[in-house]
């Protein structure tokens, strides 16, 4: 079943020229999708416009009918000061169910405690998220974009911030939701990411599908989408260079730089 | 202080006077923990000052001052919101801006109305005493329609303040609720302008939350202790200045001071003992 059918997508902020344009995909049950692309290459702008949080500057994102989606964003958007409990962030994740007016009772509040709990912060339930670290407060969003019952599951860089640990888990836990829903996840870990994913979306101002995990060079380099590997200090860096022999990239080659 | 009561219920002005300080701190209490929460402080202090230039055009026009800054106030609201959204001038450098120019645009009028203004002062200082029915009214309206909000949608509107993206892939009308909520905003500060005065009143909107704040991170509860404590605030400065002749705005802010102060002093001594009480235990 297609969850989402997106045709001749410009996306970006109004007034403004797209970031992305010509973007055609169809996200189907099942799918499990690596968003990739360098810092400022569009991949937020993309997983913003897909939510419905920015509108499409042209072409159309078709939902199906009564599409349930759950959106994990960067944990940097996040105010931790707000003053607002950890079950409460978990049940926001109904909103849509509820609308503006809705009442939420105490089988929600159990069924996000319940969550809580199978993610192993079920003690945290009654805690404000000021208190949080950086890998609780991912687990408490991820519980909230879980809660709905997604069909789809949109993550935006879920392993920033996180340890090793819960990354490992996070993986697993994923590959099991795949199994009743499909994934969209924008990551900078290129290495990771590729052992989990079914397919790759590469967004660098422009976009490009590789209907496979397989992101070695050699095999990218058939999708004229060749990929660096290199090492920067001690920390292991993927850097995505210029798309060659694509009409969008040599578009921007001729544009002075900003 | 017995005799304070029986006035309030035999004199009219101070029976205005405590009913509008109880409903100011009950709408400061609801809209400041709000401003608070969503870090709109500052943003609050330049739509409160910019509403001087409404005063001052509606003075010098001879209309209704309120009116003025009325118009003045949900202008600079929505346009701080629509200026940043577009991202060509920062948040904070279009409050700033807004700020100074509502002052002066204010000032400006005032000077050129011939004759003296008398009422400048209870502007930009308040007094609790000038508030009349009209006033009140829209007072008890204001309250009426945040206290109806809050209780129907609650949920929504924390949740679009707490994180809007989300909020929006929700399909919750986001863009509505942020709207509304600053022109709330606005109204607020205007209509409590008689009351605490331009210069004074986002005291009122922040230091009750602040206060709250320390004692629960609880949003609801929160609010409603800001509420209790504004609206407590407000009376006992109409109080001391019903006894000392002190402006009862500067009566009220001094008030919350001195609670804030109470208050952290007494939660480090219960620390302190309890840290004493492990020490001798252990």
């Amino acid at each position: 079943m297609e969850l989402i059918r997106i045709k001749d997508l410009a996306i970006g902020y109004a007034g403004e020229p797209p970031i992305v344009s010509g973007i055609n995909l169809t996200i189907d049950e099942r799918d499990y999708i690596g968003v990739i692309g360098p810092n400022g290459g569009g991949k937020t702008t993309f997983i913003r416009t897909l939510t419905g949080a920015l509108p499409p500057l042209a072409g159309s994102v078709e939902y199906a009918k009564g599409l349930r989606t759950g959106y994990l964003p960067q944990i940097k958007s996040i105010d931790k000061s707000f003053p607002i409990s950890v079950t409460d962030v978990v049940l926001s994740g109904l909103a849509d169910r509820k609308g503006v007016f809705g009442r939420y009772g105490k089988k929600d509040k159990a069924r996000a405690i319940g969550l809580l709990h199978d993610i192993g912060i079920g003690k945290l339930a009654d805690r404000t998220i000021g208190g949080l670290s950086g890998g609780e407060l991912q687990r408490v969003l991820l519980c909230r974009a879980l809660i709905s019952d997604p069909q789809l599951l949109i993550l935006d860089e879920p392993t920033t911030f996180v340890d090793n640990k819960f990354e490992k888990e996070l993986y697993e836990l994923l590959a099991e939701l795949n199994r009743r829903m499909a994934i969209v996840m924008v990551s900078h870990d290129l290495g990771t990411i590729s052992r989990h994913v079914k397919s790759i979306v590469c967004i660098n101002r422009c976009f490009h599908y590789h209907p496979s995990n397989v992101i070695t060079p050699e095999q990218l380099q058939e999708y004229d989408c060749p990929i660096q590997l290199i090492s920067h200090g001690p920390i292991p860096h993927t850097v995505l260079s210029q798309h060659r022999g694509c009409t969008c990239c040599s578009h921007d080659q001729k544009q002075p730089e900003k | 202080m017995i005799e304070f009561i029986q006035e309030i219920f035999s004199y009219r002005f101070l029976g205005n006077a405590a009913l509008a300080a109880v409903l100011s701190g009950i709408a400061c209490g609801i809209v400041g923990t709000y401003i608070v929460s969503r870090r709109l402080v500052f943003m609050s202090g330049g739509i409160t000052h910019a509403s001087f230039g409404g005063i001052g055009i509606a003075y010098y026009l001879g209309a209704n001052p309120l009116i003025g800054a009325l118009i003045f106030a949900v202008c600079s609201a929505v346009g701080i919101e629509a200026f940043s959204r577009k991202g060509r001038i920062s948040e904070d450098a279009a409050t700033g801006v807004l700020w100074s120019l509502g002052m002066s645009v204010g000032i400006i009028f005032v000077f050129l109305t011939p004759g003296y203004a008398p009422n400048l002062m209870s502007f930009l200082f308040g007094n609790i005493l000038l508030v009349d029915s009209a006033n009140l009214i829209w007072l008890c309206v204001l309250d009426a329609v945040l206290i109806l909000l809050f209780s129907l949608c609650y949920r929504a509107i924390i949740y679009t303040a707490f994180d809007r993206e989300f909020a929006a892939s929700q399909k919750l009308p986001v863009g509505i609720i942020s709207h509304l909520m600053m022109i709330l905003i606005a109204v607020t500060i205007v209509l409590n302008i008689k009351t605490m005065g331009i210069v004074l009143l986002m005291s009122l909107l922040t230091m009750p939350v602040v206060i709250a704040g320390t004692l629960t991170r609880n949003y609801k509860r929160i609010t409603v202790w800001s509420c209790v404590g504004g609206a407590s605030a407000t009376l006992i400065g109409l109080y001391v200045s019903y006894e000392s002749n002190i402006p009862s705005g500067a009566a009220a802010i001094a008030a919350l001071a001195v609670a804030y102060g109470a208050i952290k002093i007494s939660l480090w001594l219960a620390r302190k003992r309890k840290r004493a009480g492990a020490i001798s235990r252990g």
